[in-house]
Protein backbone atom coordinates (compact mmCIF):
# COMPACT_ATOMS: atom_id res chain seq x y z
CA UNK A 1 0.00 0.00 0.00
CA UNK A 2 2.74 2.25 1.04
CA UNK A 3 4.77 1.77 -2.06
CA UNK A 4 1.68 2.05 -4.22
CA UNK A 5 0.97 5.52 -2.89
CA UNK A 6 4.53 6.45 -3.47
CA UNK A 7 4.32 5.30 -7.08
CA UNK A 8 1.14 7.31 -7.56
CA UNK A 9 2.84 10.38 -6.16
CA UNK A 10 5.78 10.21 -8.44
CA UNK A 11 3.51 9.57 -11.42
CA UNK A 12 1.49 12.59 -10.45
CA UNK A 13 4.70 14.56 -10.31
CA UNK A 14 5.51 13.53 -13.83
CA UNK A 15 2.07 14.50 -15.10
CA UNK A 16 1.79 17.72 -13.11
CA UNK A 17 3.03 20.64 -15.22
CA UNK A 18 6.05 22.46 -13.97
CA UNK A 19 4.95 25.54 -12.01
CA UNK A 20 5.21 28.67 -14.12
CA UNK A 21 8.02 31.06 -13.35
CA UNK A 22 7.07 34.54 -12.22
CA UNK A 23 8.15 35.90 -15.59
CA UNK A 24 5.87 33.40 -17.34
CA UNK A 25 2.95 34.30 -15.11
CA UNK A 26 3.27 38.01 -15.69
CA UNK A 27 3.87 37.50 -19.40
CA UNK A 28 0.69 35.41 -19.58
CA UNK A 29 -1.30 38.08 -17.72
CA UNK A 30 0.16 40.68 -20.11
CA UNK A 31 -1.00 38.66 -23.13
CA UNK A 32 -4.42 38.21 -21.64
CA UNK A 33 -5.23 41.63 -20.25
CA UNK A 34 -3.17 44.24 -22.10
CA UNK A 35 -5.84 45.02 -24.71
CA UNK A 36 -8.54 45.44 -22.04
CA UNK A 37 -6.26 47.70 -20.13
CA UNK A 38 -5.27 49.73 -23.16
CA UNK A 39 -8.93 50.26 -24.03
CA UNK A 40 -9.80 51.31 -20.50
CA UNK A 41 -6.92 53.80 -20.44
CA UNK A 42 -8.10 55.31 -23.73
CA UNK A 43 -11.56 55.68 -22.26
CA UNK A 44 -10.04 57.41 -19.23
CA UNK A 45 -8.64 60.00 -21.62
CA UNK A 46 -5.06 58.93 -22.25
CA UNK A 47 -3.83 59.26 -25.81
CA UNK A 48 -2.87 56.04 -27.64
CA UNK A 49 0.92 56.16 -27.07
CA UNK A 50 0.38 57.05 -23.39
CA UNK A 51 -2.20 54.31 -23.02
CA UNK A 52 0.08 51.72 -24.55
CA UNK A 53 3.13 52.78 -22.59
CA UNK A 54 1.14 52.83 -19.38
CA UNK A 55 -0.32 49.39 -20.07
CA UNK A 56 3.18 47.95 -20.46
CA UNK A 57 4.40 49.79 -17.42
CA UNK A 58 1.60 48.30 -15.32
CA UNK A 59 2.81 44.77 -16.02
CA UNK A 60 6.39 45.71 -15.22
CA UNK A 61 5.16 47.03 -11.90
CA UNK A 62 3.27 43.85 -11.39
CA UNK A 63 6.45 41.91 -11.97
CA UNK A 64 8.39 44.13 -9.56
CA UNK A 65 5.69 43.97 -6.94
CA UNK A 66 5.47 40.19 -7.06
CA UNK A 67 9.22 39.86 -7.13
CA UNK A 68 9.37 41.76 -3.88
CA UNK A 69 6.86 39.43 -2.29
CA UNK A 70 3.55 41.22 -2.86
CA UNK A 71 0.74 38.68 -3.11
CA UNK A 72 -1.71 39.60 -5.84
CA UNK A 73 -4.93 37.70 -5.44
CA UNK A 74 -7.03 39.18 -8.22
CA UNK A 75 -4.71 39.95 -11.08
CA UNK A 76 -7.16 41.79 -13.28
CA UNK A 77 -8.45 43.99 -10.45
CA UNK A 78 -4.87 44.73 -9.38
CA UNK A 79 -3.69 45.82 -12.81
CA UNK A 80 -6.77 47.98 -13.31
CA UNK A 81 -6.16 49.62 -9.94
CA UNK A 82 -2.57 50.44 -10.79
CA UNK A 83 -3.53 51.59 -14.28
CA UNK A 84 -6.37 53.74 -12.98
CA UNK A 85 -4.09 55.55 -10.52
CA UNK A 86 -1.35 56.01 -13.11
CA UNK A 87 -3.83 57.34 -15.64
CA UNK A 88 -5.28 59.89 -13.24
CA UNK A 89 -1.79 61.07 -12.35
CA UNK A 90 -0.85 61.31 -16.01
CA UNK A 91 -4.00 63.16 -16.86
CA UNK A 92 -3.20 65.71 -14.20
CA UNK A 93 0.05 66.54 -15.90
CA UNK A 94 -0.47 65.99 -19.61
CA UNK A 95 -2.92 66.25 -22.42
CA UNK A 96 -5.08 63.31 -23.25
CA UNK A 97 -7.61 62.85 -26.00
CA UNK A 98 -10.77 63.38 -23.95
CA UNK A 99 -13.18 61.09 -25.67
CA UNK A 100 -15.89 62.34 -23.39
CA UNK A 101 -15.23 66.02 -23.71
CA UNK A 102 -18.76 67.38 -24.13
CA UNK A 103 -17.45 70.13 -26.40
CA UNK A 104 -15.61 67.76 -28.72
CA UNK A 105 -17.17 66.60 -31.95
CA UNK A 106 -17.34 62.84 -31.93
CA UNK A 107 -17.43 60.62 -34.91
CA UNK A 108 -18.61 57.30 -33.57
CA UNK A 109 -20.67 55.94 -36.42
CA UNK A 110 -22.85 52.87 -36.59
CA UNK A 111 -21.59 50.04 -38.80
CA UNK A 112 -25.06 48.82 -39.73
CA UNK A 113 -25.49 48.21 -43.50
CA UNK A 114 -29.15 49.29 -43.52
CA UNK A 115 -29.19 53.11 -44.01
CA UNK A 116 -32.42 53.63 -42.04
CA UNK A 117 -31.21 51.60 -39.06
CA UNK A 118 -27.85 53.33 -39.36
CA UNK A 119 -29.51 56.72 -39.05
CA UNK A 120 -31.44 55.63 -35.96
CA UNK A 121 -28.33 54.05 -34.48
CA UNK A 122 -26.29 57.16 -35.12
CA UNK A 123 -28.84 59.33 -33.40
CA UNK A 124 -28.98 57.00 -30.40
CA UNK A 125 -25.20 56.71 -30.33
CA UNK A 126 -24.71 60.41 -30.28
CA UNK A 127 -27.25 60.71 -27.45
CA UNK A 128 -25.48 57.98 -25.51
CA UNK A 129 -22.14 59.58 -26.13
CA UNK A 130 -23.37 62.93 -24.88
CA UNK A 131 -24.97 61.26 -21.89
CA UNK A 132 -21.63 59.62 -21.08
CA UNK A 133 -19.92 62.96 -21.45
CA UNK A 134 -22.41 64.50 -19.04
CA UNK A 135 -21.62 61.99 -16.28
CA UNK A 136 -19.21 62.91 -13.55
CA UNK A 137 -15.78 61.28 -13.86
CA UNK A 138 -16.52 58.94 -10.98
CA UNK A 139 -19.87 57.86 -12.38
CA UNK A 140 -18.31 57.22 -15.77
CA UNK A 141 -15.40 55.29 -14.26
CA UNK A 142 -17.85 53.09 -12.34
CA UNK A 143 -19.88 52.47 -15.45
CA UNK A 144 -16.85 51.62 -17.59
CA UNK A 145 -15.46 49.30 -14.94
CA UNK A 146 -18.82 47.61 -14.47
CA UNK A 147 -18.92 47.09 -18.24
CA UNK A 148 -15.46 45.50 -17.93
CA UNK A 149 -17.12 42.94 -15.67
CA UNK A 150 -15.93 44.12 -12.27
CA UNK A 151 -18.10 43.68 -9.18
CA UNK A 152 -18.97 46.63 -6.95
CA UNK A 153 -16.36 45.63 -4.35
CA UNK A 154 -13.61 45.55 -6.98
CA UNK A 155 -14.70 48.85 -8.52
CA UNK A 156 -14.66 50.37 -5.04
CA UNK A 157 -11.05 49.23 -4.60
CA UNK A 158 -10.00 50.44 -8.03
CA UNK A 159 -11.36 53.95 -7.74
CA UNK A 160 -10.90 54.24 -3.98
CA UNK A 161 -14.42 54.72 -2.64
CA UNK A 162 -16.84 52.61 -0.60
CA UNK A 163 -18.93 49.83 -2.11
CA UNK A 164 -22.22 51.60 -1.41
CA UNK A 165 -20.87 54.69 -3.13
CA UNK A 166 -20.21 52.59 -6.22
CA UNK A 167 -23.86 51.49 -6.15
CA UNK A 168 -24.96 55.09 -5.89
CA UNK A 169 -22.66 56.26 -8.73
CA UNK A 170 -23.93 53.46 -10.94
CA UNK A 171 -27.55 54.22 -10.13
CA UNK A 172 -27.03 57.85 -11.06
CA UNK A 173 -25.15 56.94 -14.21
CA UNK A 174 -27.81 54.52 -15.41
CA UNK A 175 -30.61 56.89 -14.57
CA UNK A 176 -28.85 59.67 -16.48
CA UNK A 177 -28.38 57.42 -19.51
CA UNK A 178 -32.01 56.36 -19.36
CA UNK A 179 -33.25 59.93 -19.17
CA UNK A 180 -31.08 61.20 -21.97
CA UNK A 181 -31.61 58.38 -24.38
CA UNK A 182 -35.09 57.13 -23.79
CA UNK A 183 -37.04 60.03 -22.35
CA UNK A 184 -36.67 62.92 -24.73
CA UNK B 1 -54.60 52.40 -0.82
CA UNK B 2 -53.75 49.32 -2.79
CA UNK B 3 -50.16 49.82 -1.68
CA UNK B 4 -51.07 48.47 1.75
CA UNK B 5 -51.24 45.00 0.27
CA UNK B 6 -47.72 45.19 -1.03
CA UNK B 7 -44.31 45.24 0.51
CA UNK B 8 -42.63 48.65 0.12
CA UNK B 9 -41.19 49.46 -3.30
CA UNK B 10 -37.43 48.99 -3.40
CA UNK B 11 -35.26 52.04 -4.01
CA UNK B 12 -33.78 52.52 -7.46
CA UNK B 13 -30.29 51.62 -6.30
CA UNK B 14 -31.68 48.49 -4.66
CA UNK B 15 -33.19 47.44 -7.96
CA UNK B 16 -29.91 47.96 -9.77
CA UNK B 17 -28.00 46.09 -7.06
CA UNK B 18 -30.59 43.33 -7.29
CA UNK B 19 -30.12 43.11 -11.05
CA UNK B 20 -26.35 43.07 -10.53
CA UNK B 21 -26.60 40.34 -7.86
CA UNK B 22 -25.02 42.71 -5.36
CA UNK B 23 -27.81 42.74 -2.79
CA UNK B 24 -27.02 41.20 0.55
CA UNK B 25 -28.95 38.98 2.94
CA UNK B 26 -32.67 39.20 3.34
CA UNK B 27 -32.98 42.14 0.93
CA UNK B 28 -32.66 39.74 -1.99
CA UNK B 29 -35.71 37.74 -0.97
CA UNK B 30 -37.69 40.87 -0.16
CA UNK B 31 -36.97 42.48 -3.51
CA UNK B 32 -37.59 39.27 -5.41
CA UNK B 33 -40.94 38.80 -3.67
CA UNK B 34 -41.88 42.41 -4.26
CA UNK B 35 -41.04 42.19 -7.94
CA UNK B 36 -43.41 39.26 -8.32
CA UNK B 37 -46.17 41.35 -6.79
CA UNK B 38 -45.55 44.72 -8.36
CA UNK B 39 -45.97 45.55 -12.03
CA UNK B 40 -44.54 48.97 -11.59
CA UNK B 41 -41.25 47.85 -10.11
CA UNK B 42 -41.01 45.02 -12.61
CA UNK B 43 -41.36 47.55 -15.40
CA UNK B 44 -38.79 49.72 -13.74
CA UNK B 45 -36.38 46.82 -13.51
CA UNK B 46 -36.93 46.11 -17.19
CA UNK B 47 -36.21 49.76 -17.97
CA UNK B 48 -32.96 49.50 -16.03
CA UNK B 49 -32.01 46.35 -17.89
CA UNK B 50 -32.90 47.95 -21.22
CA UNK B 51 -30.67 50.91 -20.39
CA UNK B 52 -27.81 48.60 -19.47
CA UNK B 53 -28.35 46.57 -22.65
CA UNK B 54 -28.45 49.74 -24.76
CA UNK B 55 -25.25 51.00 -23.20
CA UNK B 56 -23.47 47.67 -23.62
CA UNK B 57 -24.52 47.44 -27.29
CA UNK B 58 -23.22 50.93 -27.88
CA UNK B 59 -20.00 50.01 -26.11
CA UNK B 60 -19.48 46.75 -27.99
CA UNK B 61 -20.61 47.81 -31.45
CA UNK B 62 -19.72 51.47 -31.63
CA UNK B 63 -17.50 52.83 -28.89
CA UNK B 64 -14.88 50.08 -28.71
CA UNK B 65 -14.60 49.38 -32.49
CA UNK B 66 -14.03 53.10 -33.04
CA UNK B 67 -11.21 53.36 -30.51
CA UNK B 68 -7.75 53.72 -32.04
CA UNK B 69 -5.64 50.56 -31.89
CA UNK B 70 -2.31 50.41 -30.12
CA UNK B 71 0.11 52.61 -32.10
CA UNK B 72 3.02 50.13 -31.82
CA UNK B 73 3.07 46.34 -31.90
CA UNK B 74 2.97 45.05 -28.32
CA UNK B 75 6.54 44.35 -27.34
CA UNK B 76 7.62 41.38 -25.29
CA UNK B 77 8.40 42.35 -21.72
CA UNK B 78 10.97 39.60 -21.20
CA UNK B 79 13.96 41.88 -21.70
CA UNK B 80 12.56 44.34 -19.20
CA UNK B 81 11.97 41.52 -16.72
CA UNK B 82 15.57 40.44 -17.15
CA UNK B 83 16.80 43.98 -16.69
CA UNK B 84 14.76 44.31 -13.51
CA UNK B 85 16.27 41.08 -12.24
CA UNK B 86 19.80 42.25 -13.12
CA UNK B 87 19.34 45.68 -11.61
CA UNK B 88 17.92 44.22 -8.45
CA UNK B 89 20.80 41.79 -8.16
CA UNK B 90 23.31 44.62 -8.61
CA UNK B 91 21.61 46.87 -6.13
CA UNK B 92 21.22 44.09 -3.60
CA UNK B 93 24.91 43.33 -3.74
CA UNK B 94 25.78 46.99 -3.19
CA UNK B 95 23.30 47.97 -0.53
CA UNK B 96 22.58 46.06 2.65
CA UNK B 97 19.47 48.23 3.09
CA UNK B 98 18.17 47.06 -0.23
CA UNK B 99 18.81 43.45 0.63
CA UNK B 100 16.78 43.89 3.79
CA UNK B 101 13.80 45.49 2.15
CA UNK B 102 13.80 43.68 -1.15
CA UNK B 103 13.79 45.10 -4.63
CA UNK B 104 12.53 48.56 -5.27
CA UNK B 105 10.69 49.93 -8.25
CA UNK B 106 13.50 52.30 -9.07
CA UNK B 107 15.14 50.33 -11.80
CA UNK B 108 12.79 50.47 -14.68
CA UNK B 109 13.20 54.14 -15.26
CA UNK B 110 10.51 55.09 -17.68
CA UNK B 111 9.45 58.65 -18.12
CA UNK B 112 6.34 58.01 -16.06
CA UNK B 113 7.96 56.09 -13.28
CA UNK B 114 11.01 58.19 -12.64
CA UNK B 115 9.62 60.55 -10.07
CA UNK B 116 7.51 57.99 -8.34
CA UNK B 117 10.30 55.45 -8.22
CA UNK B 118 12.77 57.98 -6.89
CA UNK B 119 10.41 58.79 -4.07
CA UNK B 120 10.02 55.12 -3.32
CA UNK B 121 13.75 54.87 -2.69
CA UNK B 122 13.70 57.52 0.00
CA UNK B 123 10.22 56.73 1.10
CA UNK B 124 10.70 53.75 3.39
CA UNK B 125 9.10 53.44 6.76
CA UNK B 126 7.29 56.29 8.31
CA UNK B 127 5.71 58.61 5.85
CA UNK B 128 6.01 56.32 2.88
CA UNK B 129 2.34 55.77 2.39
CA UNK B 130 1.57 59.32 3.26
CA UNK B 131 3.96 61.07 0.92
CA UNK B 132 3.08 58.79 -1.90
CA UNK B 133 -0.63 58.90 -1.38
CA UNK B 134 -1.31 61.04 -4.39
CA UNK B 135 1.17 59.45 -6.70
CA UNK B 136 1.22 55.87 -5.58
CA UNK B 137 0.63 53.48 -8.44
CA UNK B 138 -0.73 50.69 -6.31
CA UNK B 139 -2.93 51.15 -3.31
CA UNK B 140 -0.90 50.50 -0.21
CA UNK B 141 -3.46 52.00 2.08
CA UNK B 142 -6.96 53.21 1.49
CA UNK B 143 -7.04 55.72 -1.33
CA UNK B 144 -8.86 58.88 -0.38
CA UNK B 145 -11.99 59.46 -2.38
CA UNK B 146 -11.50 62.08 -5.00
CA UNK B 147 -14.15 64.69 -4.78
CA UNK B 148 -16.08 64.78 -7.98
CA UNK B 149 -15.14 67.73 -10.06
CA UNK B 150 -18.01 69.52 -11.68
CA UNK B 151 -16.13 70.14 -14.88
CA UNK B 152 -15.16 67.19 -16.89
CA UNK B 153 -13.38 68.51 -19.89
CA UNK B 154 -9.63 68.67 -19.45
CA UNK B 155 -8.54 71.36 -21.84
CA UNK B 156 -5.19 73.11 -22.22
CA UNK B 157 -3.24 73.27 -19.01
CA UNK B 158 -1.48 76.37 -17.77
CA UNK B 159 1.30 75.43 -15.44
CA UNK B 160 2.61 77.88 -12.89
CA UNK B 161 5.75 76.19 -11.68
CA UNK B 162 7.59 77.19 -8.57
CA UNK B 163 11.19 77.40 -9.79
CA UNK B 164 12.62 76.11 -6.51
CA UNK B 165 10.86 72.78 -6.61
CA UNK B 166 10.13 72.14 -10.26
CA UNK B 167 12.21 69.32 -11.71
CA UNK B 168 14.43 69.14 -8.67
CA UNK B 169 16.35 65.88 -8.90
CA UNK B 170 14.76 63.85 -6.16
CA UNK B 171 17.82 61.90 -5.13
CA UNK B 172 20.39 64.64 -4.55
CA UNK B 173 20.81 65.02 -0.80
CA UNK B 174 17.36 63.80 -0.03
CA UNK B 175 15.95 65.07 3.24
CA UNK B 176 15.29 62.44 5.84
CA UNK B 177 12.05 60.58 5.52
CA UNK B 178 10.57 62.08 8.66
CA UNK B 179 11.65 65.56 7.58
CA UNK B 180 10.14 65.06 4.16
CA UNK B 181 6.86 63.75 5.55
CA UNK B 182 6.38 66.52 8.05
CA UNK B 183 7.27 69.15 5.44
CA UNK B 184 4.64 67.77 3.07
CA UNK B 185 2.03 67.55 5.83
CA UNK B 186 2.79 71.06 6.96
CA UNK B 187 2.47 72.40 3.41
CA UNK B 188 -0.76 70.48 3.02
CA UNK B 189 -2.19 72.11 6.13
CA UNK B 190 -1.09 75.55 4.92
CA UNK B 191 -2.74 74.89 1.58
CA UNK B 192 -5.93 73.80 3.31
CA UNK B 193 -5.91 77.00 5.37
CA UNK B 194 -5.29 79.20 2.31
CA UNK B 195 -7.99 77.50 0.28
CA UNK B 196 -10.41 77.74 3.17
CA UNK B 197 -9.74 81.48 3.56
CA UNK B 198 -10.41 81.91 -0.14
CA UNK B 199 -13.59 79.79 0.22
CA UNK B 200 -12.14 77.45 -2.36
CA UNK B 201 -12.97 74.38 -0.27
CA UNK B 202 -16.68 74.47 -1.00
CA UNK B 203 -17.11 72.31 -4.03
CA UNK B 204 -15.07 74.43 -6.40
CA UNK B 205 -13.13 72.21 -8.81
CA UNK B 206 -9.89 72.73 -6.92
CA UNK B 207 -7.86 69.74 -5.82
CA UNK B 208 -4.67 69.20 -3.91
CA UNK B 209 -2.45 66.49 -5.28
CA UNK B 210 0.70 65.16 -3.68
CA UNK B 211 3.26 64.59 -6.37
CA UNK B 212 6.80 63.33 -5.97
CA UNK B 213 8.25 66.83 -6.24
CA UNK B 214 5.79 68.62 -4.01
CA UNK B 215 2.21 69.62 -3.59
CA UNK B 216 0.25 70.65 -6.63
CA UNK B 217 -2.99 72.55 -6.45
CA UNK B 218 -5.08 72.11 -9.57
CA UNK B 219 -8.10 74.08 -10.58
CA UNK B 220 -10.35 73.53 -13.53
CA UNK B 221 -12.49 76.06 -15.35
CA UNK B 222 -11.72 78.92 -13.01
CA UNK B 223 -12.03 82.47 -14.23
CA UNK B 224 -8.81 84.43 -14.73
CA UNK B 225 -9.72 86.52 -11.75
CA UNK B 226 -10.23 83.52 -9.51
CA UNK B 227 -6.97 81.97 -10.69
CA UNK B 228 -5.18 85.14 -9.77
CA UNK B 229 -6.77 85.19 -6.31
CA UNK B 230 -5.81 81.60 -5.62
CA UNK B 231 -2.29 82.04 -6.99
CA UNK B 232 -1.84 84.98 -4.65
CA UNK B 233 -3.15 82.96 -1.73
CA UNK B 234 -1.01 79.90 -2.43
CA UNK B 235 2.25 81.42 -3.68
CA UNK B 236 3.68 82.19 -0.24
CA UNK B 237 3.58 78.52 0.76
CA UNK B 238 6.91 76.82 0.01
CA UNK B 239 6.91 73.66 -2.07
CA UNK B 240 3.52 74.26 -3.65
CA UNK B 241 2.89 74.74 -7.34
CA UNK B 242 -0.33 75.44 -9.14
CA UNK B 243 -1.77 74.06 -12.30
CA UNK B 244 -4.75 75.81 -13.75
CA UNK B 245 -6.55 73.88 -16.37
CA UNK B 246 -8.11 76.26 -18.78
CA UNK B 247 -11.38 75.81 -20.50
CA UNK B 248 -13.61 77.63 -22.83
CA UNK B 249 -16.62 76.75 -20.75
CA UNK B 250 -16.72 79.05 -17.79
CA UNK B 251 -20.30 78.51 -16.87
CA UNK B 252 -21.26 78.90 -13.28
CA UNK B 253 -21.17 75.32 -12.08
CA UNK B 254 -23.94 75.82 -9.55
CA UNK B 255 -27.22 74.03 -9.80
CA UNK B 256 -29.51 75.36 -12.52
CA UNK B 257 -32.79 76.56 -11.12
CA UNK B 258 -35.73 74.30 -11.47
CA UNK B 259 -38.44 75.33 -13.83
CA UNK B 260 -41.81 73.76 -13.88
CA UNK B 261 -42.80 73.14 -17.43
CA UNK B 262 -45.98 71.25 -17.84
CA UNK B 263 -45.83 67.62 -16.86
CA UNK B 264 -42.43 67.75 -15.22
CA UNK B 265 -43.58 66.35 -11.94
CA UNK B 266 -46.27 63.76 -11.48
CA UNK B 267 -47.50 65.53 -8.36
CA UNK B 268 -47.11 69.07 -9.61
CA UNK B 269 -50.83 69.89 -9.30
CA UNK B 270 -50.84 68.82 -5.64
CA UNK B 271 -47.69 70.81 -4.91
CA UNK B 272 -49.01 73.91 -6.64
CA UNK B 273 -52.30 73.67 -4.78
CA UNK B 274 -50.58 73.21 -1.44
CA UNK B 275 -47.99 75.95 -1.86
CA UNK B 276 -50.13 78.54 -3.63
CA UNK B 277 -49.43 78.40 -7.33
CA UNK B 278 -46.63 77.75 -9.76
CA UNK B 279 -44.56 80.79 -8.83
CA UNK B 280 -44.62 79.87 -5.15
CA UNK B 281 -43.69 76.30 -5.97
CA UNK B 282 -40.73 77.47 -8.04
CA UNK B 283 -39.55 79.81 -5.34
CA UNK B 284 -39.94 77.26 -2.56
CA UNK B 285 -38.21 74.49 -4.43
CA UNK B 286 -35.30 76.65 -5.49
CA UNK B 287 -34.83 77.91 -1.95
CA UNK B 288 -34.95 74.43 -0.48
CA UNK B 289 -32.62 72.98 -3.10
CA UNK B 290 -30.15 75.83 -2.60
CA UNK B 291 -30.17 75.34 1.15
CA UNK B 292 -29.71 71.63 0.65
CA UNK B 293 -26.79 72.37 -1.68
CA UNK B 294 -25.23 74.47 1.05
CA UNK B 295 -25.68 71.66 3.58
CA UNK B 296 -24.23 69.02 1.28
CA UNK B 297 -21.30 71.24 0.32
CA UNK B 298 -20.33 71.79 3.95
CA UNK B 299 -20.81 68.13 4.82
CA UNK B 300 -18.59 67.17 1.88
CA UNK B 301 -15.97 69.72 2.85
CA UNK B 302 -15.88 68.27 6.36
CA UNK B 303 -15.62 64.74 5.08
CA UNK B 304 -12.86 65.71 2.67
CA UNK B 305 -10.96 67.45 5.42
CA UNK B 306 -11.13 64.53 7.81
CA UNK B 307 -10.19 62.09 5.04
CA UNK B 308 -7.27 64.27 4.02
CA UNK B 309 -5.81 64.52 7.49
CA UNK B 310 -7.07 61.25 8.93
CA UNK B 311 -3.82 59.35 8.83
CA UNK B 312 -1.46 62.26 9.16
CA UNK B 313 0.44 62.66 12.38
CA UNK B 314 -0.04 66.40 12.70
CA UNK B 315 2.01 68.75 14.78
CA UNK B 316 0.05 70.49 17.51
CA UNK B 317 -0.24 73.84 15.74
CA UNK B 318 -1.11 72.16 12.44
CA UNK B 319 -3.80 70.14 14.19
CA UNK B 320 -5.18 73.36 15.64
CA UNK B 321 -5.36 74.92 12.17
CA UNK B 322 -7.20 71.94 10.77
CA UNK B 323 -9.55 71.93 13.76
CA UNK B 324 -10.30 75.58 13.23
CA UNK B 325 -11.28 74.97 9.60
CA UNK B 326 -13.40 72.07 10.77
CA UNK B 327 -15.11 74.27 13.35
CA UNK B 328 -15.93 76.84 10.65
CA UNK B 329 -17.52 74.20 8.49
CA UNK B 330 -19.41 72.70 11.40
CA UNK B 331 -20.82 76.07 12.38
CA UNK B 332 -21.90 76.85 8.82
CA UNK B 333 -23.29 73.37 8.42
CA UNK B 334 -25.39 73.74 11.54
CA UNK B 335 -26.69 77.12 10.37
CA UNK B 336 -27.53 75.72 6.95
CA UNK B 337 -29.30 72.70 8.42
CA UNK B 338 -31.32 74.96 10.71
CA UNK B 339 -32.30 77.25 7.84
CA UNK B 340 -33.27 74.26 5.76
CA UNK B 341 -35.39 72.85 8.57
CA UNK B 342 -37.02 76.24 9.19
CA UNK B 343 -37.84 76.64 5.52
CA UNK B 344 -39.08 73.07 5.16
CA UNK B 345 -41.40 73.02 8.18
CA UNK B 346 -44.21 75.12 6.66
CA UNK B 347 -43.85 73.16 3.44
CA UNK B 348 -44.38 69.90 5.29
CA UNK B 349 -47.36 71.43 7.07
CA UNK B 350 -48.91 72.55 3.81
CA UNK B 351 -48.34 69.13 2.33
CA UNK B 352 -50.31 67.70 5.21
CA UNK B 353 -47.48 65.80 6.86
CA UNK B 354 -47.29 65.88 10.64
CA UNK B 355 -44.44 68.16 11.69
CA UNK B 356 -43.19 65.98 14.53
CA UNK B 357 -42.38 63.03 12.37
CA UNK B 358 -40.59 59.91 13.47
CA UNK B 359 -37.00 60.51 14.42
CA UNK B 360 -35.94 56.89 14.50
CA UNK B 361 -32.92 55.60 12.61
CA UNK B 362 -30.89 58.72 13.28
CA UNK B 363 -27.72 56.71 12.91
CA UNK B 364 -26.54 58.16 9.60
CA UNK B 365 -23.43 60.30 9.30
CA UNK B 366 -23.94 63.96 8.48
CA UNK B 367 -22.88 63.41 4.89
CA UNK B 368 -25.16 60.42 4.39
CA UNK B 369 -28.12 62.29 5.84
CA UNK B 370 -27.31 65.40 3.80
CA UNK B 371 -27.06 63.39 0.59
CA UNK B 372 -30.26 61.51 1.32
CA UNK B 373 -32.06 64.79 2.02
CA UNK B 374 -30.69 66.32 -1.15
CA UNK B 375 -31.74 63.34 -3.20
CA UNK B 376 -35.26 63.34 -1.82
CA UNK B 377 -35.61 67.08 -2.39
CA UNK B 378 -34.59 66.43 -5.95
CA UNK B 379 -37.20 63.71 -6.20
CA UNK B 380 -39.83 66.02 -4.77
CA UNK B 381 -39.05 69.14 -6.76
CA UNK B 382 -36.96 68.16 -9.73
CA UNK B 383 -38.52 64.88 -10.76
CA UNK B 384 -35.34 62.88 -10.16
CA UNK B 385 -37.37 59.69 -9.78
CA UNK B 386 -40.99 59.70 -10.60
CA UNK B 387 -41.79 56.20 -9.54
CA UNK B 388 -42.57 57.04 -5.92
CA UNK B 389 -45.68 58.39 -4.33
CA UNK B 390 -45.78 61.97 -3.11
CA UNK B 391 -46.76 60.98 0.43
CA UNK B 392 -43.92 58.49 0.72
CA UNK B 393 -41.35 60.93 -0.61
CA UNK B 394 -42.42 63.59 1.88
CA UNK B 395 -42.37 61.06 4.74
CA UNK B 396 -38.88 59.89 3.82
CA UNK B 397 -37.70 63.43 3.42
CA UNK B 398 -38.88 64.25 6.92
CA UNK B 399 -37.02 61.27 8.32
CA UNK B 400 -33.87 62.17 6.40
CA UNK B 401 -34.03 65.73 7.70
CA UNK B 402 -34.59 64.50 11.24
CA UNK B 403 -31.46 62.35 10.84
CA UNK B 404 -29.60 65.34 9.49
CA UNK B 405 -30.60 67.51 12.43
CA UNK B 406 -29.67 64.77 14.86
CA UNK B 407 -26.32 64.28 13.13
CA UNK B 408 -25.22 67.91 13.34
CA UNK B 409 -26.22 68.34 16.98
Amino acid sequence: MHSFTKTMDSTAELIRPKPLSLQDQVAAAYEEFREDLYRYLLLLGLNPPQAQETSQEVFLRMYMAQRSGTKIRHTRAWIFTVAHNMALNLRQSEHGIHLFDPTAETDFKSQDPDPERRAIDNQRNSKLHNALASLSDQQRHCLLLRAEGFRYREIADIIGVGTSTVGEFLRRAISRLRKTVYEQ
Amino acid sequence: MSNNFYSPHPEDDELLSYADNELKGSSVGRVRKHLKECWRCRTQLEDLQATVTGFMRYREHTLVPNLPGAPQPWKSLRQDFDRIDRDNANLASRSPLFARFGPLPAMRISRIAVGIAAMAVIGFGFGYVYIMRGALPFSVGPTPARIESKTRATPPVIVVPKPDIAQRPALINPPSVAEQASRVINAEVEVAVALHRASADLGEPVEVIIEPNGLVVTGTALSANRRQQLTAALSPIPGVSMRWEDTRITKNPSRPSVNFDAGRLPWQPELEAALGGKAALERTSNELLDLSDAVTTRALALKKLSDQFATAALKVDDRAKVDSIKADHQRELKTAVESLARRATPVFEKLGAAVDGPTAAAQATVLQAAQKTDRLLNVLFAGAETSRSLARTVEELKIAMACLKAAVH
